[in-house]
């Protein structure tokens, strides 16, 4: 059995300018100790999909679908450290919340300077009774996955969780993440819109557009060979900047409204390749290898004619 | 010919505990339509380095020429003209344009300013031009902020930096928040703009590949410092400072086989705070290569073979390792 299993997930937001369907029959499954990519620009529903799972979804959305959940957690870790951190209270305090009720004070302190080693925080006993403006934002966010791994989770939901830090700081963070999944069995949803990160850290990835998933590969399937018109022309941006090509890449247009009805494929008005059915009809998912599926109508799955 | 130069600049800032040295004895020279690139991660003084650049902050030591006149000489009619010679955009455009302003409105502001006595004919036919010039469609010009894209917000800011005619654009993370498709139309006006009108470009980013993409020369800057300078594809293809090594080995490869084989160096620690800095060599603390004379003494500057500069006791001319990581072959570089 698989550790999530999402079906038909939708969240809707009643706004003043009427509903936004922010995500729009979202399904997928994580597998234990799986780490799986969420892609996409803005506004395409990845981090609503992680507030979904937490239930943190504000009043004024409305959550339909199942999601199935067999494990310890999910625990969440943010992207901006000094949000998700109160400035009134020690980092020891802030780690014991998480930590199971009931620890004398001396377990509790030594589990928390467990966790804190673990994070390769230098001095831990000494760091332990400071607050979060006297650390480097590098250092805040690894008390917040401390935070995140105090509950020993099965699954940890990252939204962008090092897009406010430096380069050298989150290669370091990424690496804490593969040591938490080796060491511990631990699976990671990571939302993120570097691909760069995605590559490196993923075993699997999901690209999103306008809510939807189009496009679902192993990650070297999706770099590879990548199935749906969005997922190439965002590979082909990030590729021509790398290429040196005297000018770059891009996709034309903007993403559309979502508080519009979409009747065919959200990409469609952008689609270098699209024709009258996917105007008209939303695709379904095709097939193009194992694991590796695309909703787009001019897919083919090898071996059929479509 | 060179269109700006620093002289060992220096920014300060007064803190409640005493004086943070944001920048520190910094010199470069940018020339007539080339692009200069500033890399560093936060709180190496980048920012503070472009802000200094258009007068926004104060130098606290050193000189900076104007087409080799020290600014510190010009009077004040030369110096209020330099404010319409040199721009800057910043990285979020939605907080940088007034809210209440419409985009056609935040155009014409600079021309209201510096050239009052345009008619108001002739100023909508600029601001109209200079929309048309950064693709904005017309549709928007009555549009508040708020009532548009992030990237369409950048491309106003451009517009309004544009419109007096600069000679050099200070872009501070100017498509860092911007989405990956964003980005690359951004850096494409950019780069239409620096063809069209000889512009120079000062382009202040951790964004390695845009970097790498835009700029002719970079500057590598830690802590305040200038450690690295060269043009991009040396620098990037060999980087001759343990942090420049550090910083080019750290980027995400968007190609999951290449992360595999990614020899990444990972630095100890965190960056001290540029309010304590490290005694000598400002990086030493964090450098996997430091010796017992790096915290004594400051490293000077030595020219490197393609003309750049090091800063780094353990530098030595000849026989260099290759440099590791994502630029060792120059895979990036078309050159």
């Amino acid at each position: 059995m698989s550790l999530l299993r999402v079906d038909d997930l939708r969240v809707r937001f009643t706004t003043r300018r009427g509903p936004v369907q922010a995500v729009d029959g979202v399904g997928f499954t994580l597998e234990r100790g799986e780490i799986l990519g969420l892609v996409g620009e803005s506004g395409s529903g990845k981090s609503q999909i992680l507030f979904a799972l937490m239930g943190l979804l504000p009043e004024n959305a409305t959550l339909d679908g199942t999601i199935e959940f067999t494990g310890s957690g999910p625990t969440m870790v943010f992207q901006d450290p000094m949000t998700a951190l109160n400035p009134y209270l020690t980092i020891g305090l802030q780690i014991a919340e998480a930590l199971p009720k009931g620890l004398d004070p001396a377990t509790r302190r030594a589990r928390i300077v467990e966790l804190l080693t673990r994070l390769r925080i230098a001095d831990p006993g000494a760091r332990i009774d400071q607050y979060p403006h006297q650390l480097s934002g590098g250092m805040r966010q690894r008390i917040v996955i401390a935070m995140a791994l105090a509950a020993a989770p099965d699954l940890i939901l990252a939204d962008e969780p090092t897009t406010a830090l430096d380069v050298t700081v989150q290669a370091d963070i990424l690496d804490l993440f593969r040591a938490e999944r080796r060491d511990h069995g631990r699976a990671l949803l990571l939302v993120s819109h570097d691909l760069g990160v995605v590559a490196g850290l993923c075993d699997r990835v999901l690209v999103m557009y306008a809510g939807r998933i189009v496009e679902e590969a192993a990650v070297d399937d999706l770099f590879a060979r990548p199935g749906h018109p969005y997922t190439r022309a965002l590979l082909a941006t990030v590729s021509s900047l790398a290429a040196g090509d005297s000018e770059l890449a891009t996709i034309p247009g903007a993403p559309p409204d979502l508080g519009l009805p979409i009747a065919g494929c959200a990409f469609a008005p952008r689609c270098a390749v699209r024709i009258e059915r996917c105007i008209e009809a939303r695709p379904a998912f095709r097939a193009l290898g194992p694991g590796h599926r695309a909703a787009c109508h001019l897919t083919k799955t090898p071996g059929t004619e479509s | 010919m060179t269109l700006l130069s620093l002289h060992d600049v220096s920014v300060r800032y007064r803190l409640a505990g005493g004086v943070l040295t944001a920048v520190d004895r910094v010199s470069l020279e940018i020339a007539a339509g080339e692009t200069l690139a500033i890399v560093g991660e936060s709180g190496c003084g980048k920012s503070s380095l472009g802000r200094a650049v258009v007068g926004l902050t104060p130098l606290a030591a050193g000189r900076m020429s104007w087409r080799g006149q020290d600014i510190a000489t010009l009077d004040p009619a030369a110096r209020r003209d330099l404010k319409r010679h040199i721009q800057i955009i910043f990285q979020d455009p939605l907080a940088s344009l007034d809210p209440r302003m419409t985009v056609a409105e935040a155009v014409a502001e600079p021309l209201a300013v510096f050239e009052p006595k345009l008619s108001r004919a002739e100023r909508s036919r600029r601001v109209a031009a200079m929309l048309d010039q950064v693709e904005l469609p017309a549709a928007i010009a009555d549009r508040l902020p708020h009532a548009i894209s992030g990237g369409q917000c950048q491309r106003v800011a451009i517009a309004r930096a544009m419109i007096l005619g600069p000679e050099l654009l200070v872009c501070d993370e100017a498509v860092s928040a911007l989405d990956v498709s964003v980005q690359a139309q951004i850096v494409n006006l950019l780069q239409r703009l620096q063809r069209e009108t000889g512009l120079s470009l000062l382009f202040i980013s951790h964004g390695l590949s845009v970097v790498r993409h835009l700029s002719r020369r970079v500057a590598v800057l830690y802590l305040g410092r200038v450690v690295e300078t060269g043009p991009v594809a040396e620098v990037f293809a060999a980087p001759a400072h343990p942090y420049t090594k550090a910083l080019l080995s750290a980027v995400p490869i968007p190609d999951p086989i290449a992360e595999r084989d990614r020899h990444r160096i990972i630095l100890a620690g965190d960056p001290p705070s540029p309010a304590h800095p490290p005694s000598g060599c400002v990086f030493r603390t964090r450098c996997p290569d430091a010796i017992a004379l790096c915290a004594e003494a400051e490293p000077t500057a030595m020219a490197l073979p393609h003309g750049g500069r090091v800063s780094c006791h353990r530098y030595e001319p000849s026989g260099q390792a290759p440099a590791p990581g994502l630029f060792k072959e120059d895979p990036l570089g078309t050159n």
